[in-house]
């Protein structure tokens, strides 16, 4: 394959990785070739059409992997490789550009001398020469560089009007090269036949080159979802078919496949739907964060039922502190679902934290435990807010209400 | 909405794509429910339903086959029997976006499928019977639709929940059972299910602007 850092077209760079040789050689070569009589210019050319640059053989390569997902140390070599290498040389390789214009300026330059000197120089052989040399670069070059599919209207037309300069370049160079040894009369009823024999060659083939082209089309959207294909599988894998041999390992323990299968769900849930809108500082994703958190501990289901969202008012560390308390009471002390409710208004933030246990007499709590006391109602209050509880035989609900701030309060 | 006797053998007919989780649910209804079809497409459900007339369909949000429309397109399709056939949604997505827009078309209650044994048979009772069956969730996506604040009188019928609606919307929300609810707040059983079937009523046919906006910035319409 053809190098990737590359003065023209990275044929020498491929030419010498290929054979173990340094550049400079190889270069020296194909200069060599071209004095005799042009054969390296052809040779070049025919390199470059046939061998496929690095970034396309790396895609080839990609394309055959398919679906088999690569190890860290390959992914990281992928990208690196290229990219350290192009960087480091980028720079070297423009002013050898220069060099390399420069250096067909002298030669053209000591022919020029030459003619003056005397010697019998071919003019009409070597500007046309020159001509189709560059038209040629002019045009293939841009297919090697960057393309981007869909690129801006400004870049399209530029590379249009480069293609159109190289075609307009070569044509006019073979015409030259011929006018040399046909009549005038003969080039233009030849130029008649050969837009015949054209125009027959695309009334004949355009058919197969629409179905050729439709047929490229169909595989580069099915190769688009088979990459997608590839990255659920990938996920499904890493999560899904992890957690369910952890699953079926522990299939005695009722309550841990239970929580297992819960927290696999809200982590599919979160890569299916998650709109990642809300941020971690909205009061609503910090309690269900925690709720997350307990049910992961304590093995318990907590369904958390929002409406509205507030965020970045003076009492939201504790409204979450104290939510995250209750849930866990509740956890502890209690069985079955917990429900959460979080309710934004315009004026305060309402957090409701149900049980269905059997309840407890709130008045009746040792003064020594800290649980209840302290870290909820006590929290609330001195944060401003207030808390209640009520217990019954249907189960316990604490109630928890922080009043807004003026500042930074939103509600959609 | 009439308030037909329930019927002593409730006949149901499963939409859902997964076979697993069809046997899963059909061991799960108790012995009144009888489940007399099941489908797994879009088309097969339109067919089986039309053809079976079941009292309730446990309608999956999201079903292959069809155009596309999951659930939704079901309801379209079978619009025609939603005075003798009642739907229950099942849905295991969550999202305001595919709970709502099924309701909308027709559906009489939205149960997410982690719901235990008890509580489907429950369910179904209930939509057989004509009432609506309001999940924890589906009632916080109403009180976020109509917002939650206080209504200072009800000028436009369908637009606005009243003060009543609210307290029981909010207390769903809470997790309160419907017989819970009626205890708090010192009403019967029956006039809870009124509200709410009050409440799906206005949520199916309200053309509320706070409504359209709301759904609109969860890009559901």
């Amino acid at each position: 394959m053809r190098s990737e850092t590359r003065l023209v077209a990275g044929v020498c760079g491929g030419v010498a990785d290929h054979l173990g040789l340094a550049v400079g050689y190889i270069r020296l070569a194909f200069l060599f070739l071209t004095a005799l009589g042009g054969i390296g210019i052809i040779l070049y050319a025919w390199l470059w059409v046939f061998t496929p640059s690095a970034q396309e053989s790396q895609a080839d390569e990609l394309r055959s992997a398919g679906t088999r997902r690569r190890s860290l140390a390959e992914e990281l070599g992928l990208g690196n490789a290229a990219s350290i290498n192009a960087r480091e040389v980028a720079e070297k390789l423009g002013s050898m550009r220069e060099i390399l214009i420069g250096a067909v300026l002298m030669i053209l330059a000591v022919l020029a001398l030459g003619q003056w000197l005397g010697w019998n120089i071919r003019w009409d052989l070597i500007w046309p020469g020159i001509g189709i040399v560059a038209g040629v670069l002019l045009a293939w070059l841009q297919i090697d560089g960057k393309q981007p599919a869909n690129g801006s209207r400004q870049q399209r037309f530029a590379a249009l009007i480069r293609l159109g300069v190289g075609l307009l370049l070569v044509i006019g160079g073979l015409l030259a090269l011929i006018s040399g040894t046909v009549a005038t009369t003969d080039l233009i009823g030849g130029i008649w036949a050969a837009l015949a024999i054209f125009a027959g060659a695309v009334v004949v083939l355009l058919p197969w080159g629409t179905r050729l082209w439709r047929d490229f089309l169909a595989e580069r959207t099915s190769r688009q979802a088979a990459a997608q294909r590839a990255e659920f599988a990938a996920h499904l894998h890493d999560s899904v078919l992890q957690t369910l041999a952890v699953i079926q390992k522990r299939a005695t323990d009722p309550a841990a496949v239970r929580a297992l299968a819960r927290s696999q769900e809200r982590e599919l849930r979160q890569w299916l739907y998650g709109d990642g809108q809300t941020g971690q500082d909205d009061v609503v994703a910090a309690i269900a964060a925690e709720a997350a958190q307990i049910e992961a501990l304590m093995l318990r289901e907590v369904d958390v039922v929002s409406v509205g969202s507030a965020r970045g008012f003076a009492g939201q560390q504790a409204l979450v502190q104290a939510s995250r308390e209750a849930m866990m009471n509740a956890a502890k002390h209690a069985t079955g679902l917990i429900s959460v409710f979080i309710e934004c208004h315009a004026q305060s933030v309402e957090v409701f934290i149900r049980d269905r246990g059997t309840g407890f007499d709130a008045e009746q709590i040792p003064v020594d435990r800290l649980g209840v006391r302290e870290s909820i109602i006590g929290r609330m209050q001195r944060a401003g807010g207030s808390a209640r509880i009520r217990s019954g035989e249907e189960g316990t609900e604490v109630q928890l209400r922080m009043p807004h701030g003026t500042e930074g309060e939103e509600k959609p | 909405m009439n308030n037909s006797a329930v019927p002593e053998q409730i006949s149901v007919v499963l939409v859902d794509d997964h076979g697993i989780f069809r046997s899963g649910l059909k061991a799960d209804l108790d012995e009144g429910i009888e489940v007399v079809g099941e489908a797994g497409t879009v088309e097969q459900a339109i067919e089986r339903i039309t053809e079976l007339r079941p009292d309730v369909v446990l309608l999956d949000v999201h079903l292959p086959g069809g155009r596309g429309g999951g659930g939704a397109e079901v309801l379209r399709g079978c619009s025609q029997l939603l005075n003798t056939t009642r739907f229950l949604a099942l849905s295991v997505s969550d999202a305001a976006q595919d709970v709502v827009t099924v309701i909308r078309s027709g559906a009489r209650g939205y149960v997410t499928k982690s719901i235990s044994g008890p509580e489907i048979s429950t369910a179904v009772r209930r939509v057989a019977s004509g009432d609506a069956v309001f999940s924890p969730r589906l009632a916080g996506f109403v009180l976020d639709a109509f917002g939650s604040g206080a209504v200072q009188q009800v000028d436009e019928e369908l637009d606005l929940l009243s003060d009543r609606e609210l307290q029981v919307m909010r207390l769903i929300a809470r997790g309160y059972s419907y017989k819970e609810v009626a205890k708090e707040l010192f009403i019967s059983v029956k006039t809870v299910e009124s509200h709410v079937s009050n409440v799906l009523r206005k949520l199916q046919l309200s053309n509320r602007h706070e409504l359209t906006r709301w759904a609109v910035d969860r890009r559901i319409l």
